[in-house]
């Protein structure tokens, strides 16, 4: 099928042999994470594992038909999968993905992605170019930051290319996935970067590499990928153009976190005295991510900034400063997870706040807190957990384990002074609030990181009435917007945020379109979460966005297959099934799907994290919509379980445990892991 | 079928090296679109740079450029019908670790047809029509100026 190069590289780093697996094989499961999921269930030995650090883990590294092509937000998405290392207290099977132009180059150089199985005897690294595919000793980078990294790579795979050099502008340079210190010390914060700012950041895959003696991959591709009706494609992501942002209508800033139509890089990243430039992934119409004079923060978005943006504030008279941009940089070539290490910051300033953590106090630290906010001490922070030194050496077992370690884990997540509020991971957005965040996360492996309700129905009314304006769209019509995107099930309830309507069976069917549509669409084919799904979009006729429309479009486009926007979300609900299989098997039960307690006994505070604003959503109360604040809300422990049930009861699961039956799988064409299930004990009855 | 196997319509692998390319495609007229092997690069301050023929000039604001290969990939697949960056004919390149603006590159090769033969684009090209690398450009960075 176009768009597919044909091909899957199949490298053991145990025997060093390289053998190939036919893309043909598992077309039907899309591509990223879906092929990926897929390779993993026929590969892994023992899927009851949970040792991410284990030589038996297997890791896909998967392309997906649409990298390297003119798929706006599409082409340039890189998708991993494997046994995680940091989620608490089970490291399930999970997932990460990252931007930039791994993927399109690999496809250039006809594979459709990298499955890494076993553990090398040294550190190696895998020299791709084209069907070339070498394991090189990587004695010499082993140790060495993942920039420094990269650029040795880039000159030894094309010499002359680095910076500073005469082959420069040529870019010839191989894109190269990479781990520092954090994967290569094997913490359970690694992460994999790629150029300056991409990463693979939750799931602790860093580690992962760093237990296989794996320090880094490069692919350089020279070949083409097929496209099935070119003119198609051409006219496709000319007509979505308008949909994007228009530096001559740019959208107003209370809207600039909004998917498909949302607001550049440089518009979103930085300080007013340095010029910038707004930066993009391959074929990125978006570009999402900056360059700067000076080149602090090149390439970081979001939580790069994120992780020490309030205290650079806090330090500083409330001005952000390069500290920020700095900062991201050290996470980058540290290769830490960002998100992690906000959560230590966070949890360790609370501690020191109320007089726990310092010296000599009952958690022992001698954490130069008079210093935080300054670059200073996120170094001497980042060495510690890396380097497993005084409170690193906990730290890197993840801020959960460290806190049980410490003896702190139950009353801290009680308070909420450890904000970690599902499987150990570091709060992003409240399960109390904009609930369906945090219930994909409870029911999924990890973070969900999933906009597509937050966008419209958390910060476009949210920004907006903080402003002291009125929304672009009442609520009503927001929720007519949500049904007209959220096909098949096309409920408008499904963006009621209210106190009963967090625990309906719409908030079900939420979720579970927000599960089916990231595992087909969004991680399977790789549109990007920060445009996908478009479901409020300024530039829009009437404001609704391209969702549903755009992404059967695209595909057809490039693959000529003919896929109905449901027949997408089918296969994605299969993909989902699939990974809940993989849980069930590792051990899940929905007596483990609860949250951090705080979130049940302590109401959500404005500005309880650095990032979030006052939560207005859109809410259904006595017959009428409205934005309403759902601030101040905590989740009733009850009607918590019982929305669990009937998300259970929707997706065709055993609502006593939790686990897939086989009526459901079978209905998917899995009537293989039913069998598997059943011959462990597990299968959904 | 894999991309080893399967043939562009007129007959170019696409596998196609960039040497076989552009040794395949010296005979594009002289004359047409930008035209020549040296085409005239005229630097206009501010980071815009313009690429000259006898006909106009592409004309690229680096300040603006989120290197992105958007306008790459739309001149590779509306010449070629395939997504191969070393098949366009603008070229930006680009430093990840460099800061702006000396991070990105442009360039214009001189057999840039300005678009007047693109079978695989549903509009009309050449100097009175429509320039792929314009219309798909997020930015708004590329603009073709008429002599």
């Amino acid at each position: 099928m176009a768009g597919y190069s044909g091909e899957i590289l199949r490298i053991n780093l145990t025997t060093s042999q390289v053998t190939t697996i036919s893309t043909a094989d598992y077309e039907e499961w899309g591509g990223g994470h879906g092929i990926g999921t897929a390779l993993f269930w026929d590969l892994i030995p023992d899927k009851t594992l949970t040792d991410g650090f284990d030589p038996a883990n297997v890791v896909t590294i998967m392309s997906s038909p649409l990298a390297g092509t003119l798929v706006p937000a599409a082409g340039g998405r890189t998708e991993v999968q494997g046994i995680g290392t940091d989620a608490y207290p089970t490291c399930w099977f999970t997932r990460s993905n990252f931007g930039g132009r791994f993927s399109p180059m690999l496809k250039y150089a006809g594979w459709d992605g990298i499955v890494i199985e076993g553990k090398a005897s040294s550190p190696v690294w895998i020299d791709i170019r084209d069907y070339s595919v070498q394991i090189l000793d990587a004695g010499s980078l082993w140790g060495k930051d993942t920039w420094q990294t990269q650029t040795e790579i880039w000159d030894f795979v094309s010499p002359g290319c680095g910076p500073g050099g005469p082959g420069f502008g040529a870019r010839s340079a191989p894109a190269v996935l990479t781990i520092g210190a954090a994967g290569e010390n094997q913490t359970r914060m690694g992460s994999l970067i790629h150029d300056a700012g991409n990463g693979a950041g939750q799931g602790g895959f860093g580690g992962v590499w760093g237990s296989k003696n794996l320090k880094a991959i490069s692919v350089l591709g020279t070949g083409a990928v097929q496209v099935a009706d070119p003119n198609a494609l051409m006219d496709a992501r000319l007509w979505s153009k308008d949909y994007g942002w228009d530096p001559n209508n740019p959208v107003p800033p209370m809207w600039m976190l909004s998917a498909f139509g949302g607001m550049t890089g440089s518009a979103i990243y930085g300080t007013p005295d340095i010029p910038r430039r707004s930066q993009g992934c391959l074929s990125c119409h978006r570009a999402c991510r900056s360059r700067r004079q000076g080149a602090n923060g090149n390439e970081s978005s979001c939580f790069d900034m994120g992780m020490y943006n309030a205290y650079d504030q806090m330090a500083h008279g409330g001005a952000m400063t390069e500290v920020t941009f700095q900062g991201a940089d050290l996470s980058q070539k540290y290769g830490i997870n960002n998100v992690a290490v906000h959560g230590a910051l966070v949890w360790l300033h609370n501690l020191h706040s109320q007089g726990i953590a310092g010296p000599g106090l009952e958690i022992d630290t001698d954490l130069p807190f008079e210093e935080l906010g300054e670059l200073s001490f996120l170094e001497e922070f980042i060495e510690r957990i890396v380097n497993s030194q005084e409170i690193g050496q906990y730290l890197a077992e993840g801020n959960a384990r460290a806190a049980e370690a410490l003896g702190r884990l139950e009353q801290d997540l009680a308070t909420g002074t450890l904000p970690l509020q599902y499987w150990g991971y570091t709060h992003h957005y409240d399960a109390r609030t904009q609930v369906d965040w945090g219930y994909s996360s409870i029911v999924g492996s990890r973070d969900a990181n999933q906009h597509d309700f937050n966008w419209p129905c958390y910060w476009m009314p949210s920004m907006t009435i903080l402003y002291g304006l009125e929304p672009p769209v009442p609520a009503e019509y927001l929720a007519q917007m949500v049904a007209t995107a959220c096909q098949p099930y096309g409920d408008p309830m499904m963006a009621d945020y209210s106190d009963e309507g967090i625990y309906s069976e719409h908030m079900a069917k939420t979720v579970a379109w927000s599960r089916h549509y990231s595992g087909f669409w969004k991680q399977s084919l790789l549109l990007c979460d920060w445009a996908y799904p478009d479901i409020f979009n300024y530039y829009g006729p009437g404001m609704m966005g391209l969702t549903p429309q755009a992404e059967p479009m695209f595909f057809h486009a490039v693959t000529g297959q003919n896929l109905t926007f449901e027949d997408g979300m089918e296969i994605g609900r299969k993909v989902w099934n699939l990974d809940r299989a993989i849980w069930t098997l590792q051990g899940r039960h929905r007596d483990q799907e609860v949250f951090a307690d705080y979130t049940y006994d302590v109401p959500n505070v404005p500005g309880f994290s650095s990032h979030e604003v006052p939560y207005v959503m859109p809410t259904y109360e006595d017959g009428v919509w409205d934005y309403r604040p759902v601030w101040g809300r905590s989740l009733d422990r009850d009607s918590f379980e019982l929305w669990k049930t009937s998300f259970y009861e929707l997706e065709g699961w055993d609502s006593a445990t939790g686990w897939p039956t086989r009526s459901t799988l079978e209905s998917l064409g899995l009537g293989y892991v039913a069998d598997e299930l059943e011959a462990h004990g597990k299968l959904g009855g | 079928m894999s991309n080893r196997e399967r043939s562009w319509s007129e007959g170019v692998k696409s596998r196609v090296s960039r040497k076989e390319f552009l040794k395949a495609g010296a005979a594009v007229a002289v004359g047409v679109g930008l035209g020549d092997a040296l085409v005239r690069v005229e630097h206009r301050g501010e980071g815009v740079v313009a690429f000259a023929g006898p006909e106009g000039s592409i004309v690229v604001d680096t300040l603006k450029c989120a290197g992105c290969q958007s306008c790459m990939l739309a001149c590779s697949l509306g010449h070629t019908g395939l997504e191969n960056l070393s098949m366009a004919n603008i070229c930006i390149t680009q430093e990840s670790f460099v800061g702006y603006p000396d991070d990105v590159a442009a360039h214009v090769r001189g057999r840039c047809d300005l678009c007047a033969n693109t079978p695989f684009w549903n509009e009309q090209g050449g100097v009175g029509g429509k320039q792929a690398c314009v219309e798909v450009c997020p930015m708004r960075a590329v603009e073709f100026v008429p002599a």
